[in-house]
């Protein structure tokens, strides 16, 4: 009698085993925070045996930390450069790729007269604006380069708050900045629904001034024979991943 | 005049007695004090230099209240006009012999005054802790003269000294007080000392004075 | 490689702002816990040394929130005296005080217990007050103790990095520390930059250590 009680735990927890699924791990801009869980939901469906485990930061510094041997799988970075820096440094199994293109927007809580577009910076009211850091975040270099071409930057310069990320940078504008520059796809995240009033809070940065966010991801080369970067790579070209880039306010790649 | 009766609860580990004592003290008596350590001794000097309070009692000198409970009257050590000479006598080790002395009264006239009267004038400006023992106390004592207090304490300030020292300074203390006509009150645990010495001596053993009753305030 | 020499200037008012701050801070607080004999004390005790268990992030992300124009202190501060204490160079040294208060506050408590009571007394008995024996006699006798309080204090605060990220902004010249440049290189991959301030900024300090170290044994050995 007892023996089969243990012949069949043991039966269970094989099968619970098997049926664990293995860890992806990606190395992701901030921005994709946003799209997170509708993301993982999707490649979970697509490919139940694998599951992604995220992990965020400035582009750059994911670069740094990738160089440096940390161990994730696939990395997605907000731009075509930071990605490409990895692929001349011969550390992922392919050429880089492009998933979404990113959409830039200025963004905050007050109540600024968003009529008048970039130029609100210039009011008294501002006393300070967040942007990311041009060299980590090309969030950041976008904004700044948007600025520069509006002929705005010099004048707002002295007010500049610098975030070290997209994500800080969304920080400071629900904090003390009285305004930032912050990825589409935040706005779609549930503790902002508030703010989601086009033209009230936010609005989307013409995109004449800046040069496109190309976001291209690379699968990282690694000593252990693993799938599942493949298998992601796969999904984020997928129409399924496109759809959710898509719905949070990405562009076509 | 110094009047006073003072009571105490003291506990002593796991042993507890009362201090209750009361005395008068004409001007210019030198009153030894004389118990077995753990008898009240300190307790009775830090009461009476107002670093302690009695839980009941008064302490009059002249005409002036330092303490009265059912007054509540209670003049804190600072604002007594009293002299302490700690058993290990207190200097302060940032300041010299004559800054010691200058601290209790920026005087340097009467600063000098007192280190004659005490045989320091060769030491003054060395630091407490270059001194010998017996400098020490005669600096403490000299520094606890210096604001010319109504009432001197001295808490077993022989103790710590070598036996050919204390019959020397000791001789030193009832001179000097003698030259400054200053009432004190000094506590001790040797008999022979406090009879050598002082002009008026109590034994206190368990936190009582063994002769005298008590006068019931 | 260009290194701005921007960032060493603000860290090292910023070290000397905090230790400033603290020291006057520090000394009655450490005063009042070394007479005050309630069980209170070990409440207020443990909420100064909360700062020495809580991440410096933890502390900052509470700091961001707190000096917020919504937040009742930022909206104290922003209407009466028109300063926003967010990415303000007042920001971060409130910042770098609130971080680095246990070891001030720790030094001075431990220097001042190691003053003999007696001598304190003795003070007493001589006609002064609370003030004049604090300075004049608790002082001079733990100056080793001061003396390690302004140590910590400063190297510590010069080195902040977690609360100065959460709260800072980066600006130049007012809340760019030699930390987060180093940080900020780092991540842009530009390693012999990092490494020049980081290397600068290990120099510097093992200077100001060695001088006031030297101090400390001069002390204690008088």
């Amino acid at each position: 009698m007892k023996l089969r009680m243990l012949a069949c735990l043991f039966a269970l927890a094989a099968a619970v085993a098997l049926a664990a699924q293995e860890r992806v791990l990606v190395a992701a801009a901030a921005n994709i925070s946003a799209v997170k869980e509708p993301l993982g939901a999707a490649f979970a469906k697509q490919y139940p045996m694998y599951e992604a485990e995220f992990s965020f930061g400035a582009s750059g510094a994911l670069v740094t930390q990738i160089k440096s041997g940390a161990p994730f799988q696939v990395f997605m970075s907000a731009d075509r450069g930071f990605a490409q820096a990895l692929v001349d440094a011969g550390q992922t199994t392919g050429p880089a790729k492009i998933y979404a293109v990113g959409k830039l927007i200025f963004f905050t809580t007050r109540s600024l007269d968003l009529g008048k577009g970039l130029a609100v910076l210039k009011d008294a009211s501002v006393l300070q604006w967040a942007n990311c850091n041009p060299e980590t975040a090309p969030y950041g270099r976008a904004a700044k380069e948007a600025l520069t071409k509006a002929g705005l930057y010099d004048e707002v310069k002295a007010k500049l708050v610098t975030a070290q990320s997209v994500s800080q940078a969304l920080q400071f504008a629900l904090t003390s900045a009285d305004a930032g520059f912050v990825n589409k796809s935040a706005i779609y995240s549930k503790d902002i629904q508030q703010y989601d009033k086009e033209g009230v809070f936010w609005f989307e940065v013409d995109p004449t001034l800046y040069a496109p966010i190309e976001q291209a991801f690379v699968v990282i080369k690694s000593t252990q024979a693993s799938k599942g970067g493949t298998a992601f790579a796969a999904f984020l070209l997928s129409n399924e991943a496109q759809a959710v880039f898509a719905a949070y306010g990405y562009g076509k790649p | 005049m110094l009047r006073f009766y003072l009571k105490k609860r003291l506990v002593a580990g796991k042993k507890s007695f009362d201090l209750e004592l009361e005395y008068a003290l004409a001007d210019g008596e030198f009153l030894g004090v004389r118990g077995p350590s753990g008898s009240g001794k300190s307790t009775l000097i830090r009461c009476l230099a107002g670093l302690e309070t009695p839980d009941e009692g008064f302490i009059k000198i002249g005409e002036e209240d330092w303490y009265d409970s059912r007054r509540r009257i209670f003049a804190p050590a600072r604002k007594r006009r009293v002299g302490v000479v700690f058993q290990d006598y207190a200097l302060f080790p940032n300041m010299t012999v004559l800054g010691n002395i200058l601290y209790a009264k920026a005087d340097k006239a009467r600063a000098r005054e007192l280190l004659e009267l005490t045989r320091l004038t060769e030491q003054a400006d060395q630091f407490p802790r270059e001194l010998s023992g017996g400098q020490k106390q005669r600096t403490a004592l000299a520094r606890a003269l210096a604001r010319e207090p109504e009432l001197l304490l001295l808490d077993e300030p022989l103790s710590s000294l070598d036996e050919e020292l204390r019959d020397s300074l000791g001789d030193e203390l009832v001179r000097i007080q003698r030259a400054t006509d200053i009432t004190a009150i000094m506590v001790s645990h040797s008999k022979a000392e406090t009879r050598r010495l002082c002009t008026e001596v109590l034994e206190l053993r368990s936190g009582h004075l063994n002769d005298d009753k008590l006068r019931v305030y | 490689m260009n290194i701005d020499p921007l960032p060493f200037w603000v860290s090292l008012r910023l070290g000397t702002w905090v230790t400033l701050v603290l020291v006057l801070v520090c000394f009655p607080l450490a005063w009042l816990f070394s007479q005050a004999k309630g069980r209170w004390t070990v409440w207020v005790e443990s909420i100064a040394s909360l700062p020495l268990v809580l991440s410096p992030t933890v502390l900052g992300f509470y700091l961001l929130l707190a000096l917020s124009p919504r937040a009742p202190i930022g909206r104290f501060f922003e209407s009466a005296f028109h300063v926003r204490l967010a990415f303000s160079f007042a920001g971060i040294v409130i910042g770098g005080c609130i971080s680095s208060l246990p070891f001030m506050l720790t030094a001075l408590k431990t220097g001042m217990r190691g003053v003999p009571g007696n001598l304190i007394e003795a003070s007493y008995s001589l006609g002064k007050g609370r003030l004049e024996t604090a300075f004049r006699v608790v002082v001079p006798n733990m100056k080793t103790g001061l003396i390690a309080g302004i140590v910590t204090t400063f190297a510590h605060s010069i080195g902040e990095f977690g609360v100065i990220l959460m709260i800072g902004g980066s600006v130049p010249g007012l809340t760019k520390v030699v930390s987060i440049a180093v940080y900020e290189r780092a991540e842009s991959l530009d390693f012999s930059g990092a490494n020049a301030y980081a290397l600068i900024l290990v120099v510097a300090s093992y200077i100001g250590i060695f001088f006031l170290n030297s101090l400390q044994r001069y002390e204690s050995r008088r």
